[in-house]
Order: structure tokens, then C-alpha cells, then sequence
């Protein structure tokens, strides 16, 4: 029987099965170590309360700009 | 991770029986006939039952797969088909010959079963049998036909799929009428009492088998019930693999003519045993091209999958890998064609296991197609052939004849070996992909006119070679195209 090599030939990959495909649940943010006071997530230090994990952004809320009433936190203004 | 891998000759000459024998073979190799000793079938009634269908029904009535509520024995799994007019018994056919009997036995029917569901007081029937065992060894058929005259042969294969399920064997059946190809047919039960004559229509007893030296024959043949275990009526002569009228998922080319020894090559996955591929190859036939003496080649399904359970269920299909598009002109194809439960009279076709997919065709068609042969790059292709990613840069360049040609980046070449292949890529969610030593090779080789055979390796790395099984390439300017292989190393 003959032996044939061919140079441009690799190992073989997994053809049907290893495409990347995203599992619902799997893309959701680890939920564990969040603790929730009062309508507001936070994560971490007191600070972290400045992530929204929602957006991915950090908004810095200074001294005199977070509010004194309400219930959805934080939402800025002063 | 390598494969097993045996090889079944029969000589120059063979007769079409051999074809049955060599398979026989095979399958004992494979450990695969269930050892059952089935004795004591069914083999006729005394007479057509003692109750008329009561309430009193107008007109011809049908129940064609009647099974027992009781018996005075020990015999299991034998059904009826009772055919009524105006509530009277007509004609009784044993259905499923069941196994464990006796000569007198006496069994009690429901009612429902084979008479009206309510207001009637059931059947009862008394049974003749054969004393024939079917099954007895792990070396033979189930129940085998062969003979040299005209009438055809056959084989069946009992198949222990999972144990301990109402549908956990399957018979596969093999038919031959000549030696270039096999028949092949599935069910959940057979009647395997061959020279046996039905159907029975006449009120006169004994309503017995008796030999029957010509056809149209109508046993052997698939049993059960009528249109989810078997397709045909019990009185038809389409589920009898002796008939010229059989049915058939596929009638498989393996040989071009029986004047050439004739190889059954087995292939058997070592990641999971029951995985294995078939295929014919006539190895003293001259050929320059693997698609000149490489025939059928073949999977038959043994799996179990999540998808259904069988209890419910049997599991009844082949796979089918057949080149395509053999001559230069095109891009060379492999196609994987799954028979569910199709066969050649797909009008009559509805079916159990897998038939979802298939409840009126005949075969789910797969095809794989080669990027790189054919002599161009931009060589038209079908657009509903599963393509194989193959770049090269020699031949991804922009065309530019006149000034400077430049190609994609080299960087970007790609021509794997691809493993995980689902038994079909046209049925979703696919039941079962091949084990990961089988493989589909897309290959380009600059020697023009190469004969890549069955049974030559490739060899991709020292911890890495495979064998050739079968495959579809072009070969006027390069040899390029697609190789079905197993993996040896």
C-alpha cells in the first residue's frame, strides 16, 4: 500500500462541534459576592458602588451629588 | 485512539450466497449477532378465534396487530392481524411470530385488540408452532437463505442495539439477487419461518404455513405493527426479502462484477466499538482512480442518543458514503446519505426511529464537496454542498495578470484534517457524530494522476496516519479532491 504525505496537511480539528457558540447563562456576570442594600448592587468595596454592570461604565458620584431621596440608586445629580 | 480493522475476501467467482456469508463473517468478527434461541414461533392457527366482534360492526374491519393478554404457556411476543366482516372473523395472518410457544397453546385477547373496544368480549386463539430455533450462536444469521438457483437469498442480522428495551434489537436485513449488490432493509421484529405460504383467506382449516416452492411469496418477512414498525400489510409481499416485490432502504452497489475477489473491509472505532464503517473493494480489478474498484461503503447505525428512548422507538437506519461528481469537470463530492426510514417504495414509507426526519423519502442526502480541485479555485459549487475550509495562497491571488499578483497571506493557509463529523449534517439535532477516528480529508498532492486507493495511508505527522477508505478526487493537472479515512496511528 502506498504512503502519501501531504505538506500542506494539519492535525485534524473538530469540524462540527467546536464552533463557538455562546450558552445562555454562561454570558451572565458571576452573580456570587454581590450584596444588595436597599435597591442598590454593588460589588466588592464600598466605592464599587460607582460600576454599573449594566452599562460597564464607572460614574464618579462626589460628595453632595448622590441623592438624599428616591428609591432607584444611584442616578446622579446633586 | 486507532481503529480496528479486518478484511473479508471472498474469491474471483463468488456467488451471490457468498456475499451473505462474507457479511456473516464480518458481523461475527463484531461480536454483533445476538445469541437469542428463539424457538417455539408461531407458525398458524387451529381455527379463527371463538367470539364474534361484538357489538355487531358493519363492513370489513381490521386489527392488525393484535397482541395477548394472556396465554396458557409461556410464549411472548407474538401478534395477529384479524381482518373482519360485519363483526364475524375473516381471516387471521400471524403478524409477529413471537418465540417460546407450544403446540396448543391457548392465548386471550383484550378487547380492542382484536375485536371492538367496547361492548365485545375479546379473542382467543389456538396456536400451531415450529420447533426451529432461530438465533442459537454468535456465528451465524439470525435466520439465513442461501441457495444457488434464481430465488434470492437473504440474511438477517439480529442486532442488540440496548438492553433491556422493548425496541432495544433491531433485525437488519441483507437480500441478494445478484452478486454486484445487497439489499438492505430493517425492522423491530422478522418472521423468519421460511417455504411458508400466506396470506390465509379461506374459512377452511387449518389456517397453517404450508410449502410454497415459487413465488409471489410473502414470508419471511418483516413484522409488527403496520405503518410504525413495518410498512406493508401482512398479506403484501413487499416486506418478504425472497420476493421480487421486496422493499428495500438501499440497494448497494458493492461489487462491479463477480469475476473479481471481492474484500469486505471492516473499520471499527476503538473510542466507540459500536461504530464502524464497511466498505467493498475489489482489489485485482485494474483501476487508476480509488472511485474504478472502491463500491459501497457503509454504516449501520448502533447507537443510542438522548433524542429518543427505545422503549418508544427502534432504531432502523444506514448511512451511506458514495462519491459524487466523479469526472474532472467538477468539484469532487462524498456524499452521506442516511436511510431512515425510507425505502425503495417511499410512498408507502412511515416508519419509527429516525423517520422523523425521513417519514416520506427516501434517504437524507449530505454532501461534501472539495474546495481545491477541479484545476481553479473559482470553480462553481453547488450551494447546498458542505463546503471544507481550505485556504492556500497560491491560488487566493487577485487575478492580476498585467501587473503585480498578490495573494492573500500565506499566514492565512489552512487544510486540517477534519474529525468530529455528524452521521448527517442535514438533520437536526444530529443523533450521533462519528468517533474521532474518522476523519474527511481535503487534499491537494501536485503529482497529477495519482491512484490514492483504498487501504493507503496518509500520513499527517508520526503520531498521526490514517487509512485511506474510500474517496472522490481529480487528477488531470494535480490530484486533488476529498478522502474518507480512519485513523490507524
Amino acid at each position: 500500500m502506498a504512503n502519501f504525505t501531504f505538506p500542506q496537511l494539519t492535525t485534524a480539528v473538530v469540524g462540527f462541534a467546536s464552533t463557538i457558540h455562546y450558552q445562555q447563562g454562561s454570558d451572565v456576570p458571576d452573580d456570587s459576592g454581590f450584596t444588595v442594600t436597599i435597591g442598590t448592587r454593588r460589588k466588592g468595596q464600598i466605592n464599587a458602588v460607582n460600576y454599573n454592570h449594566l452599562t460597564g461604565k464607572t460614574t464618579s458620584f462626589q460628595r453632595g451629588k448622590r441623592p438624599g431621596t428616591g428609591v432607584l440608586y444611584p442616578r446622579g445629580g446633586g | 485512539m486507532a481503529i480496528s480493522t479486518n478484511t473479508f475476501t471472498i474469491n474471483a467467482g463468488y456467488a451471490k450466497s457468498d456475499l451473505l456469508t462474507q457479511l456473516e463473517t464480518a458481523f461475527t468478527w463484531l461480536g454483533w449477532h445476538d445469541k437469542c434461541d428463539h424457538t417455539g414461533i408461531v407458525t398458524g392457527i387451529v381455527d379463527l378465534g371463538m367470539y364474534q366482534d361484538d357489538p355487531l360492526m358493519d363492513g370489513w374491519t381490521h386489527y392488525k396487530h393484535a397482541v395477548q393478554y394472556t396465554s396458557s404457556g409461556v410464549g411472548t411476543d407474538a401478534s395477529f392481524w384479524v381482518q373482519r366482516n360485519s363483526g364475524n372473523p375473516y381471516s387471521v395472518h400471524v403478524n409477529q411470530c413471537g418465540y417460546g410457544y407450544t403446540h396448543g397453546e391457548y392465548l386471550e385477547f383484550l378487547p380492542g385488540e382484536a375485536t371492538a373496544s367496547a361492548g365485545s368480549l375479546g379473542w382467543g386463539c389456538t396456536v400451531y408452532t415450529s420447533n426451529t430455533s432461530y438465533g442459537t450462536t454468535t456465528s451465524a444469521f439470525y435466520d439465513k437463505h442461501l441457495e444457488s438457483g434464481s430465488t434470492r437469498n437473504y440474511g438477517v442480522l439480529k442486532l442488540k442495539v440496548q438492553d433491556n428495551k422493548k425496541y432495544g434489537s433491531t433485525y437488519r436485513i441483507f437480500s441478494v439477487d445478484d452478486t454486484n449488490s445487497i439489499k438492505f432493509a430493517s425492522g423491530p421484529s422478522f418472521y423468519p419461518y421460511y417455504n411458508s405460504s400466506g396470506p390465509w383467506t379461506s374459512n377452511t382449516p387449518p389456517y397453517k404455513h404450508t410449502a410454497q416452492t415459487s413465488g409471489p411469496y410473502y414470508y419471511p418477512r418483516i413484522s409488527g405493527d403496520h405503518y410504525l414498525d413495518c410498512q406493508h400489510e401482512v398479506s403484501s409481499q413487499y416486506n418478504c426479502p425472497i420476493d421480487n416485490s421486496f422493499t428495500y432502504q438501499t440497494d448497494l452497489t458493492v461489487a462491479s462484477s463477480g469475476s473479481y475477489q471481492l474484500d469486505l473491509n471492516v473499520y471499527r472505532s476503538n473510542i466507540d466499538p459500536k461504530f464502524v464503517v464497511f466498505s467493498y473493494k475489489q482489489p485485482t480489478l485494474s483501476s487508476t482512480d480509488i472511485v474504478d474498484n472502491t463500491n459501497g461503503t457503509f454504516i449501520l447505525h448502533n447507537f443510542t442518543t438522548d433524542i429518543w428512548d427505545l422503549d418508544d422507538v427502534w432504531l432502523g437506519g444506514l448511512t451511506t458514503i458514495l462519491p459524487d461528481n466523479t469526472g474532472e469537470t467538477y468539484n469532487p463530492k462524498m456524499t452521506f446519505r442516511m436511510y431512515c426510514g425510507g425505502t425503495s417504495a417511499p410512498s408507502l414509507t412511515k416508519r419509527c426511529a429516525e423517520s422523523a426526519w425521513d417519514r416520506h423519502n427516501d434517504g437524507v442526502i449530505d454532501d461534501y464537496c472539495s474546495m481545491v480541485a477541479s484545476g481553479a479555485d473559482d470553480t462553481y459549487i453547488y450551494n447546498y454542498s458542505t463546503r471544507m475550509y481550505n485556504r492556500d495562497s497560491n491560488y487566493d491571488i487577485n487575478q492580476n495578470s498585467a501587473g503585480a499578483v498578490k495573494s492573500v497571506n500565506s499566514n492565512a493557509d489552512y487544510n486540517a484534517v477534519i474529525k468530529g463529523l455528524p452521521l448527517n449534517g442535514k438533520v437536526l439535532p444530529c443523533p450521533k457524530y462519528m468517533p474521532d477516528d474518522f476523519v474527511i480529508i481535503d487534499f491537494d498532492y501536485a503529482t497529477p494522476e495519482a491512484n490514492i486507493q483504498q487501504g493507503d495511508t496518509i500520513t499527517i505527522s508520526g503520531s498521526e496516519v490514517y487509512t485511506v477508505i474510500t474517496g472522490n478526487y481529480t487528477r488531470s493537472t494535480r490530484t486533488r479532491g476529498l478522502l474518507f479515512c480512519a485513523r490507524t496511528t
